[in-house]
């Protein structure tokens, strides 16, 4: 039905002006912000009004990034806005709890944003682990480095005395290293110090550890072994390091170790007194002539 | 106070194992809120709405202080805490958790519940119907901080929000408790 250019009924017109209001909340830069009194009387429109009006100002809100906006109206439009609203302060908040350290959030939101944010925090978790690895690393060896061993030799002696277990101390130092360098050059000796890291790590049980201790020198931690177990292990590791052949530009050669075993508790109480104690039957070692494998407290 | 018959042990969830070898331990939402539903309706009727609402929330309350001793059992801190909710509470089929405002320190939180087992696709009803909610976050906040605290829905599915929102605060004393 149309009315052409004849007067409207009031009521058509009522309408009319009523969805005009309506349109400019939505719409207008500067939108009514009360409703004209005559129209008042259509009692509807005051909580439509109210509800566009709460629309209006939350869309206007999350397209200015500002997410603290409380909405207090109801219904479906308002209610999925305010949804968008939760998703973003969601990850507002796992976008602070990664900054302090979390990198276990990940979000579901966004689709490919949400591909690409959680590929950044796995590139992040990563790289955090790679400075992890390189800051408790000997970079030459491969071997972990002595500012994590006595980072975790108090908790390691703890766990030891509190399940009874013993804990064995190998300390190793590479015989005649100095020669190497001197005969063969740095790079020689760099190289046998790399292949003892290799070989060290490559022939411990799952749990025991091998440290760089010191220039040429290693320490070997074994969980649990007897003393005799210690030292089988000790000298199987002897044995076997001394038949690699190492090769380079500079040529072939063998090399050996002299190592001192004590073990806690059976020779000392602290991890302080079982490294001296190490120390000493490695100087013994030496003394007898090196390449061989002797116990704290012992000769031989 | 007369004997108890059925004082709550985690027990009485029984071994499902053993009694459902065939059926396992799922069923359809709509058989769990048609018992929250009914026993609602019936509840409200004898004792009024206020008295339900309380009592739902007391229930809830119970049901997350166990839920926390039960199935998280630990969490070592906070962003602990908060992420074994995030994987526990959808892979039981509860609800998907998220975080809006975080500052447990200051006793206020703001969480997020979408796809909520109690009322995600309920119809529009003009009030908040998660009660029992509002409670079992009380019972998991309670037993991971040991403090009390008041935890009410701000938005609802039944009013129109796609999303429940529900405003965490600390009491100062379990006195103050409601």
């Amino acid at each position: 039905m149309t009315y052409g250019k004849a007067p409207l009924p009031d009521g058509v017109r009522a309408c009319r002006e009523a969805f005009e209001i309506l349109r400019k909340v939505l719409e207008d830069p500067r939108p009514p912000e009360e409703i004209p009194r005559d129209l008042g009387a259509i009692e509807v429109l005051s909580s439509v009004f109210e509800e566009v009006w709460g629309i209006r100002r939350l869309a206007m809100s999350l397209a200015a990034g500002d997410l603290s906006l409380e909405a207090k109206g109801r219904g479906r439009v308002l209610g999925a806005l305010k949804g968008l609203q939760a998703a973003l302060r969601h990850l507002t908040w796992q976008t602070r709890a990664i900054a302090q350290g979390d990198l276990a959030q990940r979000v579901q939101f966004l689709g490919d944003f949400s591909e690409a944010f959680n590929g950044m925090v796995e590139q992040l978790a990563r790289l955090q682990q790679q400075l992890r690895d390189q800051a408790m690393r000997d970079a030459l060896t491969g071997v972990f480095n002595r500012r994590f061993l006595m980072e975790i030799l108090p908790r390691e002696t703890a766990i030891a005395f509190r399940e009874q277990r013993p804990l064995a101390f190998l300390l190793l130092d590479v015989d005649h290293f100095k020669n190497v360098n001197d005969r063969f050059g740095h790079q020689a000796g760099d190289q046998v110090l790399a292949r003892l890291g290799r070989f060290l790590t490559g022939h411990l049980r799952t749990g025991d550890l091998a440290f760089r201790y010191g220039g040429e020198e290693f320490l070997v931690l074994l969980h649990g072994p007897a003393a005799s177990e210690a030292l089988r292990i000790g000298d199987r590791l002897r044995l076997g390091f001394e038949a690699e052949e190492i090769t380079g530009e500079w040529g072939t050669l063998n090399a050996t170790f002299s190592m001192g075993v004590a073990l806690l508790p059976d020779d000392a109480r602290t991890a302080e007194e079982a490294l001296r104690k190490a120390d000493e039957a490695l100087y013994r070692a030496k003394a007898l002539g090196r390449n061989r494998v002797v116990r704290a407290g012992t000769s031989e | 106070m007369p004997s108890r018959k059925y004082q709550f042990a985690w027990d009485l969830l029984g071994d499902l194992s053993l009694g459902r070898p065939n059926l396992g331990p799922s069923m359809r939402v709509e058989v769990y809120r048609l018992m929250q539903f009914t026993l609602r309706a019936v509840l409200e009727e004898a004792m009024g709405t206020e008295a339900t609402d309380d009592l739902f929330r007391k229930a809830g309350r119970l049901a997350g202080e166990q839920f926390f001793r039960h199935v998280i059992r630990d969490a070592p801190d906070l962003p602990g805490f908060i992420k074994v909710l995030q994987e526990t509470l959808p892979a039981q089929g509860i609800g998907v958790l998220r975080v809006e405002e975080e500052k447990l320190a200051a006793g206020r939180m703001v969480l997020t519940v979408s796809e909520d087992l109690d009322c995600s696709g309920l119809p529009e009803q003009g009030d908040q119907v998660c009660i029992y909610d509002e409670g079992f976050l009380e019972g998991l906040l309670e037993a991971f901080t040991g403090q009390r605290f008041q935890v009410r829905e701000i938005d609802c599915w039944c009013t129109g929000d796609r999303t429940c929102r529900f405003l965490a605060t600390a009491l100062p004393s379990p006195e103050a408790a409601t």
